[in-house]
Protein backbone atom coordinates (compact mmCIF):
# COMPACT_ATOMS: atom_id res chain seq x y z
CA UNK A 1 0.00 0.00 0.00
CA UNK A 2 1.49 3.53 -0.90
CA UNK A 3 1.03 5.84 1.73
CA UNK A 4 0.38 9.24 -0.02
CA UNK A 5 2.74 11.69 1.80
CA UNK A 6 1.38 14.79 3.58
CA UNK A 7 2.95 18.56 3.11
CA UNK A 8 4.49 21.51 5.02
CA UNK A 9 3.36 24.66 2.99
CA UNK A 10 5.74 27.18 3.41
CA UNK A 11 3.97 30.41 4.40
CA UNK A 12 7.12 32.41 4.88
CA UNK A 13 10.44 31.02 3.64
CA UNK A 14 13.34 32.03 6.03
CA UNK A 15 16.76 33.46 4.83
CA UNK A 16 18.84 30.71 3.07
CA UNK A 17 16.37 28.26 4.27
CA UNK A 18 16.92 24.47 2.38
CA UNK A 19 16.53 21.05 3.09
CA UNK A 20 20.16 19.01 4.61
CA UNK A 21 21.13 15.55 5.86
CA UNK A 22 24.52 14.56 6.71
CA UNK A 23 25.96 14.60 3.18
CA UNK A 24 26.38 13.46 0.01
CA UNK A 25 29.60 11.07 0.13
CA UNK A 26 31.46 9.05 -2.51
CA UNK A 27 31.22 11.64 -5.46
CA UNK A 28 34.02 13.59 -3.87
CA UNK A 29 36.22 12.48 -7.40
CA UNK A 30 33.28 14.09 -9.25
CA UNK A 31 33.89 17.35 -7.88
CA UNK A 32 30.21 17.02 -6.06
CA UNK A 33 30.19 18.97 -2.43
CA UNK A 34 29.89 16.56 0.59
CA UNK A 35 26.69 19.57 1.58
CA UNK A 36 24.92 18.59 5.17
CA UNK A 37 24.01 20.15 7.80
CA UNK A 38 26.36 22.68 8.50
CA UNK A 39 26.02 22.09 12.84
CA UNK A 40 25.46 19.01 12.74
CA UNK A 41 25.07 18.44 16.40
CA UNK A 42 21.63 20.75 16.42
CA UNK A 43 20.27 18.76 13.66
CA UNK A 44 21.07 15.19 15.32
CA UNK A 45 19.80 16.14 18.21
CA UNK A 46 16.86 17.51 16.91
CA UNK A 47 16.22 14.54 14.53
CA UNK A 48 16.54 11.97 17.82
CA UNK A 49 14.13 13.75 20.05
CA UNK A 50 11.60 12.92 17.12
CA UNK A 51 12.98 9.62 17.26
CA UNK A 52 14.81 9.73 13.65
CA UNK A 53 17.70 8.47 12.87
CA UNK A 54 20.38 10.88 12.53
CA UNK A 55 20.83 10.87 8.51
CA UNK A 56 16.97 12.19 8.83
CA UNK A 57 16.46 15.02 6.15
CA UNK A 58 15.27 18.35 7.70
CA UNK A 59 14.88 22.00 7.50
CA UNK A 60 18.36 23.91 8.05
CA UNK A 61 17.47 27.99 8.34
CA UNK A 62 19.41 30.63 8.66
CA UNK A 63 19.00 33.45 11.04
CA UNK A 64 15.24 34.56 9.75
CA UNK A 65 13.25 31.06 10.39
CA UNK A 66 10.51 30.28 7.80
CA UNK A 67 6.51 29.88 8.95
CA UNK A 68 5.09 26.52 7.87
CA UNK A 69 1.65 24.98 8.30
CA UNK A 70 1.59 21.60 8.34
CA UNK A 71 -1.56 19.33 6.46
CA UNK A 72 -1.48 15.82 9.02
CA UNK A 73 -0.53 15.01 12.24
CA UNK A 74 3.11 14.72 13.25
CA UNK A 75 5.82 15.30 15.70
CA UNK A 76 8.59 17.81 15.46
CA UNK A 77 11.52 19.46 17.29
CA UNK A 78 13.83 22.79 16.78
CA UNK A 79 16.88 23.24 17.43
CA UNK A 80 20.06 25.64 16.89
CA UNK A 81 19.35 29.12 16.69
CA UNK A 82 16.07 29.31 18.47
CA UNK A 83 14.47 30.40 21.87
CA UNK A 84 10.68 29.33 21.37
CA UNK A 85 8.43 27.21 18.65
CA UNK A 86 4.77 29.04 18.56
CA UNK A 87 2.46 26.62 17.42
CA UNK A 88 -0.91 27.91 16.91
CA UNK A 89 -0.05 30.49 19.50
CA UNK A 90 1.07 28.02 21.85
CA UNK A 91 4.84 28.57 22.86
CA UNK A 92 6.82 25.68 23.30
CA UNK A 93 10.67 25.36 24.18
CA UNK A 94 13.31 24.21 21.76
CA UNK A 95 15.30 20.75 21.83
CA UNK A 96 11.47 18.78 22.98
CA UNK A 97 9.36 17.18 20.92
CA UNK A 98 6.23 18.93 19.87
CA UNK A 99 2.48 17.14 18.59
CA UNK A 100 1.59 19.19 15.59
CA UNK A 101 -2.19 18.28 15.11
CA UNK A 102 -3.59 18.60 11.47
CA UNK A 103 -3.40 22.42 9.65
CA UNK A 104 -1.00 23.81 12.71
CA UNK A 105 0.92 26.56 11.99
CA UNK A 106 4.73 26.70 13.13
CA UNK A 107 6.87 29.64 13.95
CA UNK A 108 9.71 30.13 15.57
CA UNK A 109 11.26 32.69 17.47
CA UNK A 110 15.18 32.76 16.91
CA UNK A 111 17.84 33.35 19.56
CA UNK A 112 19.91 35.48 17.18
CA UNK A 113 23.30 34.77 19.28
CA UNK A 114 23.69 32.04 16.54
CA UNK A 115 23.03 31.71 13.64
CA UNK A 116 21.59 28.11 12.31
CA UNK A 117 18.69 26.41 12.91
CA UNK A 118 16.63 23.45 12.30
CA UNK A 119 12.77 21.98 12.54
CA UNK A 120 13.25 18.20 12.54
CA UNK A 121 9.86 16.16 11.28
CA UNK A 122 9.20 12.50 12.71
CA UNK A 123 9.85 9.98 9.80
CA UNK A 124 12.47 13.38 8.16
CA UNK A 125 11.46 15.47 4.96
CA UNK A 126 10.88 13.14 1.69
CA UNK A 127 11.86 15.05 -0.71
CA UNK A 128 14.04 12.90 -3.42
CA UNK A 129 17.25 11.47 -2.94
CA UNK A 130 19.67 12.43 -5.59
CA UNK A 131 23.21 10.33 -5.43
CA UNK A 132 22.46 8.90 -1.82
CA UNK A 133 21.47 12.23 -0.29
CA UNK A 134 18.68 14.81 0.52
CA UNK A 135 21.09 17.49 0.88
CA UNK A 136 20.13 20.59 -1.70
CA UNK A 137 22.52 21.74 -3.49
CA UNK A 138 22.73 23.68 -6.96
CA UNK A 139 23.25 22.08 -9.71
CA UNK A 140 22.59 18.55 -8.04
CA UNK A 141 18.87 18.58 -7.00
CA UNK A 142 16.51 20.63 -8.66
CA UNK A 143 15.62 23.20 -5.86
CA UNK A 144 18.39 23.95 -3.36
CA UNK A 145 16.33 26.97 -1.56
CA UNK A 146 12.86 27.14 0.10
CA UNK A 147 10.72 29.58 -1.67
CA UNK A 148 7.51 30.90 -0.41
CA UNK A 149 4.47 28.43 -1.32
CA UNK A 150 6.20 25.06 -1.81
CA UNK A 151 5.15 21.82 -0.48
CA UNK A 152 7.62 20.02 1.62
CA UNK A 153 6.49 16.06 1.61
CA UNK A 154 6.47 13.56 4.92
CA UNK A 155 4.85 10.84 6.07
CA UNK A 156 2.09 11.69 8.52
CA UNK A 157 2.06 9.50 11.77
CA UNK A 158 -1.13 7.41 11.40
CA UNK A 159 -1.59 6.12 15.01
CA UNK A 160 -1.20 7.88 17.50
CA UNK A 161 2.19 7.89 18.97
CA UNK A 162 3.20 9.01 22.01
CA UNK A 163 6.45 11.56 22.05
CA UNK A 164 7.73 13.43 25.32
CA UNK A 165 11.41 14.08 24.88
CA UNK A 166 13.56 16.94 25.70
CA UNK A 167 17.36 17.38 25.74
CA UNK A 168 18.80 19.96 28.25
CA UNK A 169 22.52 20.75 27.45
CA UNK A 170 24.73 23.17 28.31
CA UNK A 171 24.80 25.96 26.59
CA UNK A 172 28.01 25.82 24.51
CA UNK A 173 30.18 28.83 26.14
CA UNK A 174 30.67 30.96 23.27
CA UNK A 175 33.29 30.04 21.99
CA UNK A 176 36.91 30.38 22.89
CA UNK A 177 38.45 27.86 21.13
CA UNK A 178 38.19 26.41 17.77
CA UNK A 179 40.17 22.83 18.10
CA UNK A 180 42.12 21.55 15.08
CA UNK A 181 44.89 19.65 13.69
CA UNK A 182 47.87 20.59 11.39
CA UNK A 183 46.72 20.88 8.00
CA UNK A 184 48.70 18.72 5.12
CA UNK A 185 50.66 22.26 4.13
CA UNK A 186 51.15 23.66 7.91
CA UNK A 187 54.72 23.12 7.35
CA UNK A 188 54.37 26.34 4.53
CA UNK A 189 53.77 28.24 7.84
CA UNK A 190 57.14 30.09 9.35
CA UNK A 191 58.04 29.03 12.84
CA UNK A 192 56.98 32.12 14.17
CA UNK A 193 53.84 31.96 12.05
CA UNK A 194 53.36 28.54 13.69
CA UNK A 195 53.32 29.80 16.46
CA UNK A 196 51.30 32.85 16.14
CA UNK A 197 48.35 30.67 14.45
CA UNK A 198 47.43 30.31 17.82
CA UNK A 199 47.98 32.82 19.86
CA UNK A 200 46.32 35.71 17.27
CA UNK A 201 42.71 35.79 18.04
CA UNK A 202 40.16 35.22 14.98
CA UNK A 203 36.55 36.31 14.68
CA UNK A 204 34.35 35.72 11.61
CA UNK A 205 33.56 38.17 9.21
CA UNK A 206 30.29 38.78 7.49
CA UNK A 207 31.57 36.94 4.20
CA UNK A 208 30.52 33.40 5.26
CA UNK A 209 27.92 31.04 3.40
CA UNK A 210 27.41 27.33 2.96
CA UNK A 211 30.41 26.89 0.89
CA UNK A 212 33.12 28.97 3.88
CA UNK A 213 33.44 31.37 6.58
CA UNK A 214 36.09 33.98 5.81
CA UNK A 215 37.91 35.31 8.96
CA UNK A 216 38.94 38.65 10.26
CA UNK A 217 42.24 39.33 11.54
CA UNK A 218 44.54 38.87 7.99
CA UNK A 219 47.45 36.47 8.65
CA UNK A 220 50.50 36.89 6.70
CA UNK A 221 50.49 37.46 2.99
CA UNK A 222 52.33 34.79 1.24
CA UNK A 223 53.33 33.60 -2.80
CA UNK A 224 53.00 29.50 -1.66
CA UNK A 225 51.44 27.97 -4.14
CA UNK A 226 50.60 24.09 -4.27
CA UNK A 227 48.99 21.86 -7.12
CA UNK A 228 44.91 21.99 -7.11
CA UNK A 229 44.98 19.30 -3.51
CA UNK A 230 41.38 17.95 -2.26
CA UNK A 231 39.37 19.85 0.50
CA UNK A 232 37.23 19.42 3.14
CA UNK A 233 34.52 21.14 5.10
CA UNK A 234 36.87 22.24 8.26
CA UNK A 235 39.65 23.07 5.83
CA UNK A 236 41.36 26.17 6.83
CA UNK A 237 42.87 28.21 3.63
CA UNK A 238 45.31 30.59 3.71
CA UNK A 239 45.27 32.76 0.57
CA UNK A 240 48.31 34.67 -0.75
CA UNK A 241 46.52 38.08 0.33
CA UNK A 242 46.91 36.45 4.07
CA UNK A 243 42.92 35.94 4.50
CA UNK A 244 41.70 32.77 6.41
CA UNK A 245 38.96 31.11 5.35
CA UNK A 246 37.35 27.98 6.68
CA UNK A 247 35.83 25.77 3.91
CA UNK A 248 31.98 24.45 5.08
CA UNK A 249 29.50 22.16 4.07
CA UNK A 250 29.60 23.23 0.19
CA UNK A 251 33.15 24.11 0.21
CA UNK A 252 34.19 23.06 -3.55
CA UNK A 253 36.15 20.15 -3.69
CA UNK A 254 39.86 20.77 -5.01
CA UNK A 255 41.96 24.17 -4.24
CA UNK A 256 44.94 25.61 -4.88
CA UNK A 257 45.59 27.65 -1.52
CA UNK A 258 47.65 26.29 1.56
CA UNK A 259 46.05 24.15 3.43
CA UNK A 260 47.34 25.09 7.01
CA UNK A 261 44.52 23.62 9.24
CA UNK A 262 42.20 21.30 9.41
CA UNK A 263 39.26 21.66 11.72
CA UNK A 264 38.02 19.27 14.50
CA UNK A 265 34.47 17.41 13.63
CA UNK A 266 32.72 19.57 16.08
CA UNK A 267 34.72 22.46 15.65
CA UNK A 268 32.57 22.73 12.48
CA UNK A 269 29.06 23.20 14.08
CA UNK A 270 31.01 25.58 16.18
CA UNK A 271 32.17 27.94 14.21
CA UNK A 272 29.30 27.27 11.74
CA UNK A 273 26.66 28.54 14.86
CA UNK A 274 29.81 31.73 15.34
CA UNK A 275 28.29 34.92 15.95
CA UNK A 276 30.11 37.60 13.80
CA UNK A 277 33.03 39.44 15.60
CA UNK A 278 32.93 37.34 18.46
CA UNK A 279 36.70 35.75 19.08
CA UNK A 280 38.22 32.73 19.04
CA UNK A 281 41.19 31.12 19.23
CA UNK A 282 42.55 28.22 17.43
CA UNK A 283 43.38 25.29 19.82
CA UNK A 284 45.40 22.37 18.68
CA UNK A 285 43.55 18.75 19.47
CA UNK A 286 45.65 17.04 22.05
CA UNK B 1 45.62 3.87 -9.85
CA UNK B 2 46.33 3.83 -6.15
CA UNK B 3 43.18 5.41 -5.47
CA UNK B 4 40.81 2.54 -6.85
CA UNK B 5 43.31 -0.01 -5.31
CA UNK B 6 43.21 1.56 -1.84
CA UNK B 7 38.64 2.09 -2.02
CA UNK B 8 38.88 -2.21 -2.94
CA UNK B 9 41.04 -3.39 -0.29
CA UNK B 10 39.80 -0.61 1.89
CA UNK B 11 36.26 -0.74 1.31
CA UNK B 12 34.65 -1.32 4.72
CA UNK B 13 36.72 1.68 6.22
CA UNK B 14 36.26 4.21 3.95
CA UNK B 15 33.49 6.32 3.01
CA UNK B 16 34.94 8.56 0.06
CA UNK B 17 38.47 8.80 -1.89
CA UNK B 18 39.20 11.59 -3.77
CA UNK B 19 42.56 13.01 -5.59
CA UNK B 20 44.31 16.65 -6.68
CA UNK B 21 46.86 16.61 -9.07
CA UNK B 22 49.57 14.78 -6.12
CA UNK B 23 47.73 14.21 -3.12
CA UNK B 24 44.94 11.87 -2.29
CA UNK B 25 42.45 12.53 0.56
CA UNK B 26 40.49 9.50 2.22
CA UNK B 27 37.61 10.09 4.42
CA UNK B 28 37.42 6.71 7.40
CA UNK B 29 33.61 6.27 8.49
CA UNK B 30 35.06 5.64 11.73
CA UNK B 31 37.94 7.90 13.52
CA UNK B 32 41.21 5.74 12.99
CA UNK B 33 44.76 5.39 15.06
CA UNK B 34 47.76 6.16 13.81
CA UNK B 35 48.32 2.19 12.91
CA UNK B 36 45.55 2.48 10.62
CA UNK B 37 47.32 5.38 8.57
CA UNK B 38 50.65 3.53 8.68
CA UNK B 39 48.74 0.71 7.28
CA UNK B 40 47.49 2.83 4.17
CA UNK B 41 51.02 4.37 3.91
CA UNK B 42 52.48 0.58 3.65
CA UNK B 43 49.85 -0.58 1.22
CA UNK B 44 50.52 2.50 -1.05
CA UNK B 45 54.81 2.53 -0.64
CA UNK B 46 54.40 -1.80 -1.97
CA UNK B 47 52.28 -0.39 -4.80
CA UNK B 48 54.97 1.30 -6.22
CA UNK B 49 57.16 -1.21 -7.38
CA UNK B 50 54.70 -2.20 -10.19
CA UNK B 51 54.64 0.75 -11.57
CA UNK B 52 52.02 -0.39 -14.89
CA UNK B 53 51.01 2.64 -16.65
CA UNK B 54 46.70 2.24 -17.19
CA UNK B 55 45.66 3.71 -20.20
CA UNK B 56 42.19 5.26 -19.57
CA UNK B 57 39.67 5.86 -22.56
CA UNK B 58 40.06 8.12 -24.90
CA UNK B 59 37.00 10.88 -25.67
CA UNK B 60 36.44 13.00 -28.27
CA UNK B 61 34.15 16.26 -27.45
CA UNK B 62 32.50 18.00 -30.04
CA UNK B 63 33.37 22.01 -29.69
CA UNK B 64 31.75 25.04 -31.89
CA UNK B 65 34.70 28.00 -31.84
CA UNK B 66 32.47 30.56 -33.25
CA UNK B 67 32.67 34.19 -32.07
CA UNK B 68 29.16 34.08 -30.59
CA UNK B 69 30.35 31.23 -28.26
CA UNK B 70 33.57 31.79 -27.83
CA UNK B 71 33.17 35.47 -26.53
CA UNK B 72 37.09 36.00 -25.55
CA UNK B 73 38.33 34.32 -28.42
CA UNK B 74 38.96 37.54 -31.22
CA UNK B 75 40.72 38.80 -27.86
CA UNK B 76 43.14 35.92 -26.66
CA UNK B 77 44.35 35.83 -30.56
CA UNK B 78 45.31 39.42 -30.53
CA UNK B 79 47.31 39.19 -27.09
CA UNK B 80 48.89 35.73 -28.25
CA UNK B 81 48.90 37.65 -32.05
CA UNK B 82 48.01 34.89 -33.78
CA UNK B 83 45.05 34.34 -35.97
CA UNK B 84 41.56 32.86 -34.39
CA UNK B 85 42.09 29.78 -36.86
CA UNK B 86 45.42 28.61 -35.69
CA UNK B 87 44.36 29.07 -31.89
CA UNK B 88 41.68 26.99 -32.43
CA UNK B 89 44.17 24.47 -34.55
CA UNK B 90 46.29 24.80 -31.59
CA UNK B 91 43.46 24.05 -28.43
CA UNK B 92 41.88 20.96 -31.11
CA UNK B 93 45.08 18.79 -31.85
CA UNK B 94 45.99 17.90 -28.51
CA UNK B 95 45.08 15.04 -26.50
CA UNK B 96 44.81 16.33 -23.07
CA UNK B 97 44.55 14.01 -19.85
CA UNK B 98 42.00 14.34 -17.24
CA UNK B 99 43.81 14.94 -14.06
CA UNK B 100 41.16 15.53 -11.54
CA UNK B 101 37.49 16.93 -11.27
CA UNK B 102 36.29 19.41 -8.57
CA UNK B 103 35.68 23.30 -8.35
CA UNK B 104 32.26 22.55 -10.09
CA UNK B 105 30.64 19.28 -10.00
CA UNK B 106 31.72 17.46 -13.31
CA UNK B 107 34.52 20.03 -13.84
CA UNK B 108 37.61 18.18 -15.06
CA UNK B 109 40.76 20.13 -14.73
CA UNK B 110 42.76 19.31 -18.12
CA UNK B 111 46.48 18.87 -18.64
CA UNK B 112 48.55 19.00 -21.88
CA UNK B 113 47.35 22.81 -22.99
CA UNK B 114 50.04 23.92 -25.88
CA UNK B 115 52.38 26.56 -23.79
CA UNK B 116 51.81 28.96 -26.30
CA UNK B 117 48.30 29.45 -25.48
CA UNK B 118 48.94 30.03 -21.22
CA UNK B 119 47.05 32.60 -20.31
CA UNK B 120 46.67 34.53 -16.90
CA UNK B 121 43.06 34.21 -15.40
CA UNK B 122 41.12 37.21 -15.93
CA UNK B 123 41.24 39.86 -13.41
CA UNK B 124 37.74 40.28 -13.18
CA UNK B 125 36.06 36.95 -13.38
CA UNK B 126 32.70 36.78 -15.53
CA UNK B 127 29.92 36.34 -13.10
CA UNK B 128 27.99 34.08 -15.11
CA UNK B 129 29.87 31.72 -17.52
CA UNK B 130 27.22 30.14 -19.64
CA UNK B 131 26.96 26.30 -19.16
CA UNK B 132 29.31 24.14 -21.28
CA UNK B 133 31.73 26.70 -22.13
CA UNK B 134 34.95 25.72 -23.30
CA UNK B 135 37.71 27.75 -22.01
CA UNK B 136 41.54 28.74 -21.11
CA UNK B 137 42.73 29.23 -17.57
CA UNK B 138 46.76 29.34 -16.47
CA UNK B 139 48.51 26.35 -17.72
CA UNK B 140 44.85 24.49 -18.22
CA UNK B 141 41.93 24.56 -20.37
CA UNK B 142 38.07 22.94 -19.57
CA UNK B 143 34.75 22.50 -20.03
CA UNK B 144 31.82 24.48 -17.43
CA UNK B 145 29.20 21.54 -16.89
CA UNK B 146 27.03 24.28 -15.63
CA UNK B 147 26.49 28.01 -15.55
CA UNK B 148 29.17 29.97 -12.63
CA UNK B 149 31.03 32.44 -12.13
CA UNK B 150 34.45 31.63 -13.80
CA UNK B 151 37.79 33.94 -14.90
CA UNK B 152 38.84 31.76 -18.05
CA UNK B 153 39.01 32.55 -21.29
CA UNK B 154 36.24 31.47 -22.96
CA UNK B 155 36.95 30.22 -26.44
CA UNK B 156 34.23 27.79 -27.48
CA UNK B 157 31.12 25.96 -26.49
CA UNK B 158 30.00 21.98 -26.74
CA UNK B 159 26.44 21.02 -27.54
CA UNK B 160 27.69 17.71 -25.33
CA UNK B 161 26.27 17.60 -21.91
CA UNK B 162 29.10 16.23 -19.58
CA UNK B 163 27.65 16.01 -16.32
CA UNK B 164 24.07 14.70 -15.97
CA UNK B 165 22.87 13.63 -12.57
CA UNK B 166 19.88 11.34 -13.62
CA UNK B 167 22.16 9.13 -15.40
CA UNK B 168 24.01 5.84 -13.36
CA UNK B 169 27.24 7.06 -14.02
CA UNK B 170 27.01 11.32 -14.23
CA UNK B 171 30.37 11.61 -16.16
CA UNK B 172 31.49 9.30 -18.70
CA UNK B 173 35.31 10.97 -18.77
CA UNK B 174 36.75 9.47 -15.20
CA UNK B 175 40.08 10.85 -13.97
CA UNK B 176 43.00 9.32 -16.01
CA UNK B 177 40.71 9.14 -19.34
CA UNK B 178 42.18 11.42 -22.33
CA UNK B 179 39.81 13.80 -24.50
CA UNK B 180 40.19 15.74 -27.57
CA UNK B 181 38.16 18.46 -28.54
CA UNK B 182 36.70 18.28 -32.48
CA UNK B 183 35.86 21.49 -33.97
CA UNK B 184 32.53 21.75 -35.04
CA UNK B 185 30.61 24.54 -37.51
CA UNK B 186 27.71 26.45 -36.05
CA UNK B 187 25.41 24.83 -38.38
CA UNK B 188 26.43 21.41 -36.87
CA UNK B 189 25.98 22.83 -33.36
CA UNK B 190 22.75 23.96 -33.80
CA UNK B 191 21.97 20.22 -35.35
CA UNK B 192 23.43 18.46 -32.18
CA UNK B 193 21.79 20.63 -29.91
CA UNK B 194 18.63 19.22 -31.09
CA UNK B 195 19.47 15.64 -29.92
CA UNK B 196 17.16 14.37 -27.36
CA UNK B 197 20.93 12.90 -25.03
CA UNK B 198 23.11 15.44 -24.96
CA UNK B 199 24.79 13.22 -23.38
CA UNK B 200 25.63 10.91 -26.41
CA UNK B 201 27.47 13.32 -28.13
CA UNK B 202 30.54 12.87 -26.52
CA UNK B 203 32.18 9.71 -28.31
CA UNK B 204 34.62 6.79 -27.46
CA UNK B 205 37.36 7.18 -29.73
CA UNK B 206 39.47 4.82 -27.84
Amino acid sequence: MVKSLAEIVVKESGLSTSIQDLGRFGYLSEGIPISGCMDRLAAERANLLVGNSNDAALIEWTVLPPKLIFSAPTYIACSGNTINVIVNNFEFGCDTSIYISSGAEVSLRPAQNEIYGYISVRGGVQTPKVLGSRSWFSGITDQFMVKKGITLPYHAITNKIQLNSAIKFKLRSVSSFIKVYKGPEFNLLSIEQQKSITALAFSTSQLRDRMGVQLVNDFDPHTHSILSSPLLPGTVQWTPSGKLIVLMRNAQTIGGYPRILQLAVEAISAIAQLPQGALFHFKWVV
Amino acid sequence: MVKALILEALSEQIQDCANGYNSLLVIYKKTVSENDLKLVEAFCASRKRNTKITHGNIWEVPVCYHDSFGIDLQTLATVKKMEVETLVQLHSSVTYTVFCKGFLPGFMYLGGLDKRLFIDRKAVPLLKVPQNSVAIGGKQTGVYPTESPGGWHIIGRTPAILFDVSKKIASKISMGDTMKFKPITLTDYIKMDRVNDKTKLITQIG
